[in-house]
Order: structure tokens, then sequence, then C-alpha cells
């Protein structure tokens, strides 16, 4: 359990921004939290030492993260024929704590570009951008080759900006 | 054109690595411990209730042995007298 308490005191930041920068919801990144930290605690004793752990818990976060972004868009076929909105993807305000307040719009707009990418482009921009990470680390999470990591990051520039104008237009900015 | 779209993806890709990092709060620590300890009592409580369910099998399944043994020996017993009848005949 002292394993499981220093584990939880090393990572619990970085699983909370990674689970925020997906849903941009405090209590979504709580909820995704309390489920990554209960995967980590039932899965240590299989931790296989073949990656390290901070990449172990960040694919744990990722998954968790997308399958909770899964989950929302699975209304039930009822609710689905009224509400035209699933999932995260026409989320009109972004509630992140974590953005400059005088750059709300700009940061609303940015987050409802990136909600509408696929998941695998959302995820490099957030690892590389937000996390920080490098490609070498980014690419050991994604489990991919750094050179396919590049190019995804490319195709996902590319996409982001497209998503980035079709949401001005439809804004009318 | 092309040149201004490169200077607003690099602007809005800054604007993303500056997004603030935050903290959970301080009640997420003790919700998230207390429930990895209903975890270990929940897998503690399901293997009582395995190992008591395997126990009750066992003790069935013997009992129905032993059922079946008593009644193979009486079927026994009886042949033996039966034959035992046809030899005094």
């Amino acid at each position: 359990m002292n394993d499981f308490e220093n584990i939880y005191d090393a990572y619990n930041e970085m699983v909370y921004n990674v689970a925020l920068n997906y849903v941009q919801q405090i209590e979504d990144a709580e909820e995704i939290t309390q489920d990554v930290f209960l995967k980590v605690f039932k899965r240590i004793k299989n931790f296989d030492g073949k990656s390290t752990l901070k990449t172990w818990v960040y694919r744990i976060t990722i998954n968790a993260s997308l399958d909770f972004i899964r989950k929302k868009k699975r209304r039930p076929i009822f609710q689905s024929l009224f509400y035209e909105d699933r999932g995260l993807k026409n989320v009109v305000d972004i509630k992140h704590p974590g953005i400059i307040l005088e750059q709300k719009e700009a940061y609303n707009a940015l987050f409802r570009a990136m909600n509408r990418l696929p998941e695998r482009q959302k995820t490099v921009i957030l690892l590389l951008k937000t996390e920080g990470l490098s490609i070498k680390e980014a690419a050991a999470i994604m489990n991919l080759k750094n050179k396919a990591l590049e190019s995804l990051f490319h195709r996902a520039k590319q996409k982001f900006l497209k998503e980035h104008q079709k949401e001005k237009d439809e804004k009318g900015v | 054109m092309k040149k201004e779209s490169n200077i607003k993806m690099e602007d809005m890709l800054v604007l993303l690595e500056h997004t603030k990092r935050m903290r959970p709060q301080s009640g997420l620590k003790p919700r998230i411990m207390k429930s990895a300890h209903k975890n270990i009592e929940e897998t503690a409580s399901s293997w009582r209730v395995i190992s008591i369910a395997a126990g009750i099998f066992v003790l069935i399944g013997a009992s129905f042995y032993s059922s079946i043994q008593q009644q193979r020996n009486s079927q026994d017993t009886k042949v033996v007298f039966f034959n035992q009848g046809n030899i005094y005949e």
C-alpha cells in the first residue's frame, strides 16, 4: 500500500493534467484519475518493467481518457435521436481550469478543434505540446518509431488547422 | 496565405504549451486510497466466497460418492446372500 501511495504522489498531477486536457472538465478528469489509479493498483504486480513506470502510467491514463470519451459518446439510441451532440465534439464552453482567462475564446476554439481530431492525432498533440514530451518519450508511450510519430504529428497539425478553420467558419469569426 | 496559416498554427500550439498545470483537489487522494482498500477487501471476500463454495462442492461430492459406495456395498451383500441362498438350496 505504501508503494501505491508513493506512485500516487509521484504521478497524480501528471495523470490529472493529461485527463484534464482530454476532457476539459474538472469532474470528468477526477473520475478518470480515480479510475487510472485503481487500474495501477490492480495491475502493478504485472508491471514487467519493459518500459519505465512513467511510460506505463501515461499509457493507462491515455487509454482511460479515451475510454471515458468513447463511453460518453455511446448514448442510448432514443437519446441520440434527440441529441445531435455526441461526446465532446460540439461542447460549446470548455471548462478547463488551466486556461488563461483573457484568451478563453481562443482556447475554446482550440480545444473544440482538438476534440474533432481522431484519437491518435489528439494524443500526439497533447503529449508533445501540453505535456511537453520529447519525440522519443511520446513515441515510447504510443508504441511507435520516432519517424512514424513525427509523421503522425505532421498529419495531426494539418488536420487540426482544418478543423480550427471550420470552427471559425461555423462561428462566423 | 500559407505563411499566415503557419504563423497561426505556431501561435495556437504555443497557447497549448501555456495551458497551466493544475493540481487535483486534496480530497481526491483519500478517495482513491479508500477505493484501493475497498478493492483489497472485495478481492479477499470474493476469495472467501469462492473457497466456501469450493468446500461445499467437495463436501457434497464426498457425501454423494460415499452414498454410492454404500449402495454398491449393500448390492454386493445382497448378491452374496442370494448366492449363498442358492448354494443352500
